[in-house]
C-alpha cells in the first residue's frame, strides 16, 4: 500500500498520463482523484466510458451548438471542454467503442476539439487518467482496443491490488473507515476473523458497505458477528467444499437473504449450477434487482460491484434496462 | 520467389522514444512524425515529468530526445538522473542552445548527440536511427 501511495505522490506531481488497473471496487476513482489533488489544476472531470451512448459520444465529449442536430435546442459544452486545462478521468476506458477511440485519439493528438455543428476548432488539452478492470493489453491483442491509443494512455500504469491480496490491511481499513465516518464502534474478534477469512469480491467498496451495515444494525458500540451477512456463505462453502463461483455472485446469495428465499430461486450451495457461470451470474443479478426493487444503485451495492459494472452486465445480457425494470415490477 | 527475410527487421520491436520538450507545437510535430514511422512515443513537457516516466513506465525506453532549456528540471539534469535509472538509454539533445555551452554542463560526450534547432525531420530521424543502431557497437 505504501508503494501505491508513493506512486500516487510521484505521478501526482507531474502531468503524465496514468492508467489505473484493478478490479471493480478497488478504488480507481479515489486514486484518480488523489492524483489530481496532488497538483490540482483546472477541473477533475470523470467520464464514464461504459455508459456513453455511441450516437451521442461526440456531443457529450465535444459539446454541440444550438441546432446542430434534431433535439439540440440549446448549445451545450462537452465534458472535454470542461476538462480543458484540468484532468479528464476516463473510467472503464476499455468499454470505449472503437469509433470513440479514434475520436479520443485525435483529440489527444491534435489537442483541439470541434463542437458538433461548429466550423471552428478550439484548443483542448487536459491531463489524462484512465481506468480499466479489463486487461487492456489483451484487448489490444484481440483488436478491440487501438494500440496507438493504448500507448498514449499507458505512459505510467498503476496496479490497484484486490483486497483479498492484502488482507492484512483490513483491520486498518475498517478502523479508518469508522473514524472517518465518526463511528465509535469496535470490531469483535470474531467479526475481524470472519472478515480476514472472506475473499471480498467487491473489494474496498464491499468492505465499506459491509461496515456501514454492521454499524447500522448494531445496538451498542460493537460490530456483531450475527449481523455479518456473508458468514453463512463462508461456512456453507467450507462444509460443502465446492468450487467457488465467480466470487461476487455468492455475496449476493446471502445478502439477498430470506427475502428472496420464498421466490423460486434455490439458495445456498445449490444456487450455482456447475459449469454455468453465465446463468449463475444472470440469476444473481436478477435476484439483486428483485431485492433492490429494480433500483440499479442499490442492486449494485448488494452485489458489491459498481453501478456501471452492473449496467454493463445488464447490457451484455442484451436487455434494455427500462424494460427490465418494468419486468420486475410486473413480476 | 520471395525475398529472404531480414531477421533483424523481423525481430525488432518498435523503438520507444521519450520526447521531452516544453514547446507543445514542437512536441506534437515530432510525436506525429515518429509515430508514423511506427515508433512508440512517450512525451513530457519538462525534465521532471520525464523522470516520473523514466521511473514508473513499465516498458523499455530506447532513446530520450530532449530539449536543453526547460522549466523545473532541464535537459542535462534530466540526462544525469535518467542514466542512473536506465543506464542503456540513448540521448539526443535538440536545442537552439549553443552546443559549446551545452558541452560545458554535460562534459565532452555530447558531440554525437546534439542536434541544433531548427532542424528538418529527416535529419532528426537519421540521428535517432544512428544512435539506436550504435547499440551493439558500444
Amino acid at each position: 500500500m505504501l508503494r501505491l501511495r508513493e506512486m500516487i505522490r510521484k505521478v501526482g506531481s507531474s502531468r503524465v498520463s496514468v492508467l489505473l488497473q484493478g478490479e471493480s471496487g478497488t478504488g480507481k476513482e479515489l486514486v484518480a482523484r488523489a492524483i489530481y489533488a496532488a497538483r490540482p489544476q483546472g477541473e477533475f472531470v470523470p467520464i464514464d466510458c461504459g455508459s456513453l451512448v455511441p450516437t451521442l459520444i461526440e456531443s457529450e465529449l465535444f459539446g454541440h451548438l444550438r441546432g446542430a442536430f434534431t433535439g439540440a435546442v440549446g448549445s451545450r459544452s462537452g465534458l472535454l471542454q470542461t476538462a480543458h486545462g484540468g484532468t479528464a478521468f476516463f473510467d472503464e476506458v476499455g468499454e470505449l467503442p472503437s469509433e470513440a477511440q479514434v475520436k479520443l485519439l485525435r483529440v489527444l493528438q491534435q489537442q483541439e476539439i470541434r463542437p458538433v455543428g461548429s466550423n471552428h476548432s478550439q484548443p483542448c488539452s487536459f491531463r489524462v487518467i484512465a481506468a480499466t478492470n479489463r486487461n487492456l493489453e489483451e484487448e489490444v491483442r484481440c483488436g478491440r482496443f487501438r494500440l496507438d491509443l493504448y500507448f498514449r494512455l499507458n505512459v505510467v500504469a498503476l496496479e490497484l491490488p484486490a483486497l483479498r491480496s492484502r488482507k492484512e490491511d483490513i483491520p486498518g481499513l475498517v478502523e479508518e473507515f469508522l473514524r472517518k465516518n465518526g463511528y465509535r464502534h469496535e470490531m469483535t474478534p470474531e467479526v475481524l476473523e470472519a472478515m480476514m477469512a472472506y475473499w471480498w469480491p467487491g473489494n474496498i467498496r464491499e468492505l465499506h458497505n459491509c461496515v456501514d451495515r454492521l454499524v447500522a444494525l448494531s445496538s451498542d458500540q460493537y460490530l456483531h458477528m450475527e449481523d455479518l451477512q456473508f458468514h453463512r456463505v463462508l461456512t456453507d462453502s467450507r462444509s460443502a467444499g465446492r468450487i467457488e463461483p465467480e466470487p461476487w455472485i455468492s455475496t449476493l446469495d446471502v445478502q439477498a437473504g430470506p427475502a428472496t428465499a420464498s421466490r423460486e430461486e434455490p439458495r445456498g450451495s445449490e444456487v450455482i449450477p456447475a459449469g454455468s457461470m453465465e446463468s449463475a451470474e444472470f440469476a444473481a443479478v436478477q435476484r439483486a434487482l428483485l431485492s433492490a426493487d429494480g433500483n440499479l444503485t442499490a442492486a449494485a451495492q448488494l452485489l458489491g460491484i459498481g453501478r456501471t459494472t452492473l449496467y454493463r452486465k445488464l447490457k451484455r445480457y442484451d436487455k434494455d434496462v427500462p424494460a427490465w425494470r418494468d419486468g420486475i415490477r410486473v413480476g | 520467389m520471395a525475398n529472404p527475410i531480414d531477421r533483424n527487421l523481423v525481430n525488432r520491436r518498435p523503438p520507444t522514444v521519450l520526447l521531452v520538450e516544453d514547446d507543445a507545437r514542437v512536441r506534437k510535430w515530432i510525436h506525429e512524425e515518429l509515430e508514423k514511422l511506427g515508433y512508440n512515443l512517450l512525451e513530457a513537457g519538462d525534465g521532471a515529468d520525464a523522470l516520473v516516466i523514466a521511473e514508473l513506465h513499465r516498458g523499455p525506453i530506447d532513446i530520450v530526445v530532449t530539449d536543453v532549456v526547460m522549466p523545473r528540471v532541464d535537459g542535462p539534469e534530466l540526462v544525469k538522473a535518467l542514466v542512473a535509472l536506465r543506464p542503456d538509454v540513448k540521448v539526443l539533445y535538440i536545442s537552439g542552445y549553443p552546443e559549446a555551452l551545452l558541452r560545458k554542463s554535460t562534459g565532452p560526450s555530447t558531440d554525437d548527440n546534439y542536434l541544433q534547432k531548427p532542424f528538418d525531420m529527416n535529419t532528426l530521424i537519421a540521428r535517432i536511427t544512428e544512435l539506436l543502431d550504435s547499440e551493439d557497437s558500444e
